[in-house]
């Protein structure tokens, strides 16, 4: 089933069209990572998502209706937007409060929400005084109120230290496992790696690619490296079998499209000494910056 | 009944320091007031201690209270786009109006404190330095009543001048040109007197139960005023439910 539906979603502003006709699922129970570099139209797309934007064209559903016809949204959808929306004069336990009566949602849960995202002791500070990171635990926090079934985070990973990073992929990850839908966007692609099922990935407002992290990272250019104190020897006997392969330094050979059973074979056969022989795999960075068309890509 | 977005909006506002600077501002503005009224007492064309008059005087301290109650209206209503809180609100409900009606409701609902506020502190001044006596007659009831409908008036004003402007700056300035310098300007030429009923100072000062040479009947200033009222929120509303949230 279907959580997050985007249907063909347009947005201008003037002359710029910053979504570009975008189409894209998000499947129930499941973390996916929306990518682009900046400008992409990652923010706009998403907030046309939560209807503060409103589109030029195209629809989005959540839950299969748009979300400003959600009957109580907090309980439907939690969102983390921006870490800068906060009254400075306000303490966390207060705008968190003010969140809850606006959502419907009982006060009990303000406490609990604290937390969850570990700002007990700051819960009676007010947020001038809070880091970036403690401003995005907040804002999780108030995501996490109406205990939604889908979560739409922009970059929430800003601002928070490695243990914090580490601390939100678990979260995130107990989150889908839960039956929960997240769509995440980042520009940590290391970080969505590790805890994405799927990436969009948009560029100019565009669809570039879709689907599961492991189907792009198998796609193009991974290979089997073979360290090998006889690199001419080997690239001889590959070219010889029909594998195409390359030199990687003085004492490295990387063979394309093959698997490294055959390639181990391909060196006993021929008698070549291998120091060590390793799949390669491609890294979702580089999947990203190929798909993008980003000058180095892999 | 207060809804629980109502009762969300009066939070906010409780828990805003804006909130309790305005009506410090108010009170200590009223306290100033007060002393000029008693400071006089006994002087050439001053009431006289213990009148009526006298005591009307204190009431009249009360006033002062219009411009905070506006600037309060203002700040609830700009305020969610001052400090980007709007994309919060907006989320939590999606349908913008109600988030405004929760607003001014909710600015509506602090009117009768901050009116007897205003209303007890400089009778209750003078009646402890013994310039009044203190009297709990209907002449308080009314007169409490008075300014709590005035108060309410300039605070849904507020609500509306932010809802229609938006940017806070602007909307503090605006109202307080418009009421220190255009409206007083007026009152103080012959030649814009006219002009004077049918500014929105001039229409309140008809609601509130005043009289001024040229004023409107009352119903005529309540229903100018409503005019001007339906005017700011159909801006605001139009500016607020078609904006984007970015």
């Amino acid at each position: 089933m279907t959580a997050i539906s985007v249907q063909g979603l347009t947005k201008r502003f003037g002359r710029v069209t910053a979504v570009d006709d975008l189409s894209f699922d998000g499947p129930s129970g499941t973390i996916t990572g929306f990518l682009g570099p900046n400008g992409a139209g990652k923010t706009t797309t998403l907030r046309m998502v939560l209807g503060l934007v409103r589109p030029t064209a195209g629809t989005a559903l959540v839950d299969g209706v748009p979300y400003v016809r959600l009957e109580r949204p907090a309980q439907h959808v939690g969102a983390v937007l921006e870490a800068a929306g906060f009254h400075p004069g306000r303490t966390a336990r207060d705008h968190l409060l003010v969140l809850a009566g606006r959502g419907g949602v009982p006060a009990r849960r303000v406490p609990e929400v604290l937390a969850e995202v570990d700002l007990c002791d700051a819960a009676d500070r007010r947020v001038g005084g809070f880091s970036l990171g403690m401003r995005q635990r907040l804002a999780l926090a108030g995501a996490l109120l109406g205990d939604p079934g889908i979560l739409i985070l922009d970059e929430p990973a800003n601002g928070l230290d490695p243990v914090g990073v580490r601390w939100l992929r678990t979260f995130l990850r107990t989150k889908a496992d839960a039956g929960c839908t997240v769509l995440v966007s980042s520009h940590l692609l290391a970080e969505l790696a590790l805890s994405a099922d799927a990436v969009v990935i948009v560029k100019a407002g565009r669809l570039v690619a879709q689907g599961s992290v492991a189907e792009l990272m198998a796609g193009g250019c991974s290979g089997v490296r073979v360290r090998t104190p006889q690199p001419a020897e080997l690239r001889g006997a590959l070219t010889a079998r029909g594998v195409n392969s390359q030199f990687l330094g003085a004492d490295q050979v990387i063979a394309h499209d093959v698997s490294c059973e055959l390639v181990g074979h391909v060196a006993a056969d021929s008698g070549v000494v291998v120091y060590e022989i390793s799949t390669e795999r491609r890294a979702l960075e580089d999947a990203f910056l190929a798909l993008i068309g980003e000058e180095g890509a892999a | 009944m207060i809804t629980p977005l109502v009762g969300a909006e009066l939070r906010q506002l409780r828990k805003t320091p804006a909130t309790w600077g305005l009506l410090a501002a108010a009170l200590l503005l009223c306290l100033a007031w007060t002393a000029m009224v008693l400071a006089g007492v006994g002087g050439i064309e001053s009431p006289p201690r213990g009148s009526m008059r006298l005591r009307d005087a204190l009431f009249g301290a009360s006033s002062i209270g219009c411009l905070p109650v506006l600037l309060l209206g203002v700040l609830a209503m700009t305020g969610e786009f001052h400090y980007r809180t709007a994309t919060f609100a907006f989320l939590a409900v999606p349908v913008r109006s109600r988030v405004v009606a929760a607003k001014t409701v909710a600015c509506l609902l602090l009117t009768p404190l901050i009116a007897v506020a205003l209303v007890m502190v400089p009778y209750a001044t003078g009646v402890i330095t013994g310039a009044v006596e203190l009297t709990l007659d209907r002449h308080l009831v009314a007169v409490c009543l008075r300014v709590v409908l005035v108060f309410a008036c300039w605070a849904v004003v507020g609500a509306g001048i932010g809802a229609a402007v938006g940017n806070q700056t602007v909307a503090v300035v605006l109202p307080l040109l418009w009421f220190g310098v255009v409206e007083q300007m007026s009152g103080a030429y012959a030649f814009l007197q006219g002009l004077q009923a049918w500014l929105p100072g001039g229409l309140l000062v008809v609601v509130g139960g005043g009289r001024y040479p040229g004023s409107l009947p009352l119903w005529a200033a309540a229903a100018a005023f409503a005019a001007y009222l339906f005017v700011l929120f159909g801006a605001g509303l139009r500016r607020i439910t078609r904006m984007d949230v970015t």
